[in-house]
């Protein structure tokens, strides 16, 4: 059996942990990794040995996320419950278009439900940090804000007509490159989610939101009759997020 | 014996050693080689590390007169709860499997 020493073995485990964990993870697993042999070494042990009892760097590393595995397995009924209901009151949404307090509740509301079933809960099988889940769930907020304010303006829009004026080509312009960049940034967040890194995660559903929401008000000044027929793609963030996390999940299962 | 078996059963014998006192990490790993011999190290630190993430225990630091400072472990009250219930578990299949004449 070959062996390694302290430094290397951290090294390995660092290098397997980069994709799937967050910087935060790694570091407390390295410090105690490092504690561990320290112990061991106190105690009269040499790395050899040390090594020796602690398993390869792959076996440790299986179990790590073999762990994160069965955490998703738990989460994942929870999850497509909330990502569902959020579907079925987004439609809800689209029909009560008029009313511009309605409209805001009910993209607000299932978009914290989504996130107390099952958003939060998918994202912690990757990290510990609460830090990070914190900044999660600012995404998430962020994501709905924007849905809510393209649905309020439509809907002022809807009613006058004549307040389209002032904002005039430059903001359709802007809107044009702005939807540019949100598919970039989403093409690159689901590139990492199937990588297995779900960190990248929260920026997914945040560009999609971004990306579609734009969508629809270049779609609607295009054509200039009321969207409501463009339904699917309000909750189209949420439908994408959830197939390539299952897709994901298939895909990280494969190559572990 | 069975990865899934395996680690329900580890899960709760790491927890129950908390009862009666906190540990570091590495004081664990020792103690439970002692029943486990064959089970490595890393497995018994996924588990402790699960624990944490979970809220069943929960890390302060010891002053340590020379070298870094050690993380110790303590259990919960949802971590006691939580034993509780495996316990409750472990004694039920224990009594069904013995009823069958399994020893």
């Amino acid at each position: 059996m070959n062996t390694i020493g302290k430094e290397e073995y951290l090294l390995q485990v660092k290098n397997a942990m980069l994709f799937h964990f967050s910087r935060k993870d790694i570091h407390t697993t390295l410090e105690d990794l490092n504690q561990i042999f320290e112990s061991g070494k106190e105690n009269g042990k040499t790395e050899r040995e040390i090594y020796n009892e602690f398993g390869e760097p792959k076996e440790f590393i299986h179990g790590l996320l073999q762990d994160s595995h069965d955490k998703f397995m738990g989460n994942l009924f929870r999850y497509i419950f909330g990502a569902l209901l959020l579907c079925v009151l987004t439609i809800l949404t689209f029909y009560q278009r008029s009313q511009v307090l309605l409209c805001i509740l009910t993209v607000i509301l299932p978009g914290f439900i989504w996130n107390l079933l099952g958003g939060g809960c998918l994202y912690k099988i990757r990290t510990e940090s609460e830090r990070s889940l914190k900044r999660f769930y600012l995404y998430h907020i962020l994501t709905f804000l924007i849905i809510a304010a393209e649905q309020v303006f439509i809907t002022l829009v809807n009613t006058d007509m004549d307040r389209m004026a002032p904002f005039g080509k430059a903001v359709y312009n802007l809107s044009y490159l702005l939807l540019i960049a949100a598919v970039i940034v989403m093409l690159i967040a689901i590139y990492r989610v199937c990588r297995g890194y779900y960190l990248s995660f929260g920026i997914l559903t945040l560009s999609c939101g971004v990306a579609c929401s734009l969508f629809l008000y270049l779609d609607y000044l295009m054509r200039f009759v009321d969207a409501g027929d463009s339904y699917i793609l309000g909750f189209l963030p949420y439908t994408v997020s959830f197939a390539f996390s299952v897709l994901s999940f298939l895909f990280h299962r494969k190559s572990v | 014996m069975n990865s899934q078996m395996k680690r329900g059963i580890l899960e709760m014998c790491i927890l129950y050693q908390f009862l009666s006192d906190d540990y570091y990490g590495y004081d664990i790993m020792v103690k439970m080689k002692i029943y486990f011999p064959e089970v490595k190290d890393s497995t018994f630190y996924v588990i402790l590390r699960r624990l944490n993430a979970e809220g069943y225990t929960e890390i302060y630091y010891g002053e340590e007169s020379n070298g870094p400072q050690r993380k110790y472990y303590r259990i919960t009250e949802k971590g006691k709860k939580y034993l509780e219930d495996l316990m409750e578990n472990w004694r039920l299949i224990r009594d069904i499997v013995s009823d069958l004449g399994i020893e």
